[in-house]
């Protein structure tokens, strides 16, 4: 306990002194919502159902969040201690593997909790959105796609060979989750071939999550089961492959 | 007489070469055992499979008992290990990173006196990645020290320090030494290994040439030494000095008077110069040291390039 409460501190202080990193995982998806939302108001649209685009999809623009936690952040600043020789030096200490997980995941769930809920307050108090029908709901869903993202930073950490390759191949993978988010795009007009492809997103599964809890419209248990099996699969395949030692 | 660390018959080859080829060594209880070579003889190589980041390719490593590997949960509380390339988590300052490794272990002694006795105690409000070489060594000695361990392996501790600091970390080397622990270190200064250990290891393209005590290791491969004497005049005749026992090459150029002869053979030349009627206004001698072992056994300098 010891050990974990002084990692988690020491990975705080670590990735607070980075500030273009920090402004990345709490700013960047309220930031959006601002932006956008100034842009292109929250008027009634027949492209939204009738409704403003921030009524109509604000979890998708929490749902960046989660995409930039998963592919971009763990795996970076895991990947970054693990080549610069971090991990290893704390792999000749008693310090559990499983101890440095939990201290690693605690961080990276705070900071992208904060940001989630920093989006979605943005669009609530300066765009008027209604708030949800169910607020715990919400949040606790919020919660567990942030649970099933690190677990999928964790096992791409274990799959990207370097640093480089995290920020290459991670920087692809934000750009097609942002697209598929439905943040940018109105889905409802997407050709239905196109809709189908983004159905496979599994940003598009958190916001079919949460957008039904938000408006209080029917839960369906096919977005809760499709993220449940990509933390099943991403928890396994990340303890398969995390190492301690650089790339050689 | 125990051994903390032995190795049997260690090979550890890489894809096209071997690092180490039949390393068998033991390390005593509470001496300061060297490790010497040239960079690329495979020092840091035999560090990594004793401190179980590594596994030999065949034969058999032991500390203090266990497996290095198998056994690392355990032996990580017992044993301290300086890293030649190490990190911390990045833009943390020192005294943050001790705090941190000092949650890590059971029983760690206090981190400010331990960066005092390394000379870095006005560097704890510092970020670690902005400290000059030398000074970001010694937070790497401080946290391999920092739980006290029984034995503890430092892997070219005295690169970039300047002499005065480097004549301060032998001293803390010894004082960690004196408090009982075993020391296991790679340098590929000689001087170092003559001023600090007990007992050096000579390894070369991943062998281990010879291993000893420093003196004894020169009384067998080395025992020539140098001595320069400058008479006051110019002999007119021929000296007879090459019957002295120990006395190898006579070599005189007008006043100056040079042999190479084992150590003791100065107060005989001398009597015998005496007996001449040859005064004698300075003598100095080079005594022969680790180098001269090292280029006695693989007949190149240590520090020579192109060892590979």
């Amino acid at each position: 306990m010891k050990a974990y409460r002084a990692l988690v501190t020491a990975l705080w202080r670590s990735q607070r002194r980075e500030p273009v990193g920090l402004f990345f995982a709490f700013a960047f998806a309220p930031a959006l919502v601002l932006i956008l939302g100034l842009i292109f108001g929250n008027e009634p649209r027949p492209e939204f159902g009738g409704r403003g685009m921030l009524d109509s999809g604000l979890p998708g623009f929490a749902s960046l969040v989660l995409a930039m936690t998963g592919v971009l952040q763990v795996p970076v600043s895991l990947l970054t201690l693990r080549d610069t020789g971090a991990l290893r030096r704390l792999e000749l200490t008693p310090l559990r593997r499983s101890t440095f997980v939990a201290a690693t995941l605690t961080v990276n769930f705070l900071v992208g909790m904060v940001g989630m809920v920093a989006a979605l307050l943005v669009g609530v108090v300066v765009f008027q959105v209604a708030l949800p029908s169910t607020v715990l709901g919400v949040l606790l869903a919020c919660a567990f796609g942030l649970v099933v993202f690190l677990a999928l930073g964790f096992a791409l950490a274990g799959l990207y060979p370097s640093v480089g390759a995290a920020t290459g191949i991670g920087n692809v993978l934000m750009i097609l989750l942002m697209l598929t988010s439905g943040a940018w795009t109105p889905i409802a007009v997407l050709p239905e071939g196109v809709r189908r492809v983004f159905a496979y997103s599994p940003v598009r599964w958190f916001v079919e999550l949460v957008q039904p809890l938000w408006d209080g419209g029917a839960t369906s248990a096919r977005p809760l089961l499709l993220l449940a099996g990509l933390l099943v699969v991403s928890a396994l395949v990340g303890r398969l492959l995390f190492r301690w030692e650089p790339t050689r | 007489m125990t051994a903390v660390v032995v190795c049997e018959d260690v090979r550890r080859s890489f894809d096209t070469t071997v690092a180490l080829d039949g390393v068998s060594l033991a390390v005593r209880r509470g001496e300061i055992f060297g490790i010497v070579g040239p960079n690329g003889a495979g020092k840091t190589t035999l560090l990594n499979c004793l401190e179980g980041l590594d596994s030999p390719t065949s034969g058999r490593v032991e500390v203090l008992g266990l497996d290095p590997v198998r056994h690392r949960a355990e032996l990580a509380t017992r044993v301290g290990v300086q890293l030649q390339s190490a990190a911390l988590p990045p833009r943390l300052t020192v005294g943050e990173s001790l705090e941190l490794y000092s949650a890590l272990y059971p029983q760690p002694q206090p981190w400010r006196p331990l960066l005092s006795t390394l000379g870095i105690e006005g560097k704890a409000k510092d970020r670690v990645d902005r400290l000059s070489g030398g000074e970001r060594q010694r937070v790497f000695v401080a946290l391999a020290l920092l739980h006290r361990p029984e034995l503890a392996f430092l892997d070219e501790l005295t690169t970039a320090l300047d002499p005065q600091s480097r004549r301060d970390m032998w001293g803390t080397v010894e004082q960690v030494r004196d408090q009982g622990a075993t020391v296991v270190l790679t340098t590929h200064y000689m001087e170092e290994a003559e001023r600090l250990c007990d007992r050096v290891a000579i390894i070369d393209h991943g062998r281990i040439v010879a291993l000893d005590t420093v003196p004894a290791l020169v009384a067998q491969y080395a025992p020539v030494g140098t001595a320069r004497f400058v008479l006051s005049a110019v002999p007119t005749d021929d000296l007879s000095l090459a019957d002295i026992p120990g006395v190898g090459h006579v070599q005189l150029e007008g006043r100056d008077l040079v042999i190479r002869g084992s150590a003791g053979v100065v107060p005989a030349v001398l009597s015998r110069l005496a007996d001449d009627n040859i005064t004698v206004t300075d003598v100095s001698t080079t005594s022969p040291g680790l180098e001269d072992v090292f280029l006695a056994l693989t007949g190149r300098g240590i520090h020579s390039e192109g060892t590979h």
